[in-house]
């Protein structure tokens, strides 16, 4: 999982956070501060979202439309947090309401193996170090198939507190500004997710 | 092993040892804890097993390659979208500003007050065409200018009393014409 944002505890780091600086810029109406911001965490927030949905035309859309809205509400924007735990409140809102409004059980993609749309690329294979041969790549693909069916099944806002924190690398207390939530109550839902995932996965951890 | 009743608080906390997000404040009561009860360390192995398998089972996945593209088109529309509204509030701005007001406010009462003098100079500003020979009144000559001649000569009295209601007057001419049923042209052919 990739480890995107500081650990930094977030009522210190966000005075020097250098994307709250280039926020500022953007509010001024300089549109290429916000390309340098769109090209230094689209990445991140694509993986987020596709996590969240599984599927990766909405992760993208998604992504796209988190962008957009810090955009058009540039003029309002106030820097109190992190521009990343500012980032994510919006992409987990979005991913939220993308949930509430379809249905996505039973409309998971596979992990390989599907034909990919016009200029689509792959899912990026594992490093070799750490699958080395074609067995334990496709255990790896598994691996991944079931891990996501059981995100899947979590609760919203237990698998909004689990990907802030492990997928996206944001500190328990950032997390609790993205879902405006005390830091125990992440604590909360972050452990009973932990629960699910090693009761459904037992057979892996043994 | 079971798990004590001392076990829940900090059973909760594990997940978050686990995975090295913990303040040192909940760090510290964690380890001393663990240091005591099997059971927890039981449950934190296997928690430190699932974030490996969490970190290996969920790589990263790669954008598509319009992706880049296809959100520099949007941002561009928003772009310009912006600016044209931009542009739209700084006009609006412009015809709004507070001494438009006032100065709109006294020329609508100066049309007002003075309309009775455009109305009785009305002639002079507005010439009806026969009588001053201008270039409407060339056409007008020009498509009938037997029946334009005598009417020049000898304007309905309408046109006599009222000038400045009747630009091109041959058009009473020609009501009337259709009033009495086409005799008019007759009679003034």
């Amino acid at each position: 999982m990739a480890k995107t944002a500081g650990q930094a505890a977030p009522e210190a780091g966000w005075r020097s956070d250098p994307d709250v600086a280039v926020m500022q810029h953007v509010k001024k109406g300089d549109a290429n501060a916000f390309r340098e911001l769109f090209a230094k965490h689209a990445d991140a927030v694509v993986n987020f979202a596709y996590r969240f949905v599984n599927n990766r035309h909405r992760a993208e859309e998604l992504a796209q439309d988190a962008f957009l809205q810090i955009y058009r509400a540039r003029d309002r924007y106030e820097p109190k947090a992190r521009f990343t735990t500012y980032l994510y409140r919006v992409v987990t809102n979005l991913c939220l309401n993308e949930l509430r409004r379809f249905d996505y059980q039973g409309r998971m993609e596979p992990l390989e193996g599907r034909p990919l749309a016009d200029g689509e690329e792959g899912i990026r294979e594992l490093a070799d170090e750490e699958i080395p041969d074609a067995e334990d790549r496709l255990a790896g693909v598994e691996t991944g198939t079931r891990i996501q069916k059981v995100l899947d099944k979590l609760p919203p806002n237990q698998k909004s507190a689990l990907l802030l924190s492990r997928v996206q690398g944001l500190s328990y207390q950032e997390v609790a500004e993205c879902l405006e939530i005390t830091e125990s109550a992440v604590k909360s839902l972050i452990f009973r997710a932990t629960q699910t995932l090693r009761q459904e996965l037992s057979d892996l951890l043994g | 092993m079971g798990v004590m009743k001392d076990c829940e608080p900090i059973r909760v906390e594990l997940p978050g040892y686990a995975s090295g997000k913990l303040d040192t404040g909940s760090l510290a009561s964690v380890r001393a804890h663990l240091q005591s009860c099997g059971a927890c360390r039981v449950e934190l192995r296997e928690l430190e097993r699932l974030e490996e398998l969490l970190l290996k089972g969920l790589p990263p996945i790669v954008l598509s390659a319009t992706f880049a593209s296809r959100f520099a088109n949007r941002l561009a529309a928003e772009v310009d979208g912006a600016q044209r509204e931009s542009d739209e509030r700084s006009w609006l701005g412009w015809l709004l500003q507070p001494w438009l007001v006032p100065v709109a406010a006294a020329a609508l009462i100066a049309a007002v007050m003075f309309q009775p003098w455009f109305a009785d100079h009305s002639t002079s500003v507005f010439p009806t065409p026969a009588v001053t020979g201008g270039s409407d009144g060339a056409v007008a000559s020009a498509r009938k200018p037997a029946s334009d001649a005598k009417l020049a000569a000898n304007p309905p009295s309408e046109v006599l009393q009222r000038p400045e209601l009747f630009v091109d007057y041959s058009v009473i001419r020609d009501l009337d014409i259709l009033e009495s049923g086409g005799q008019g042209e007759s009679h003034a052919g």
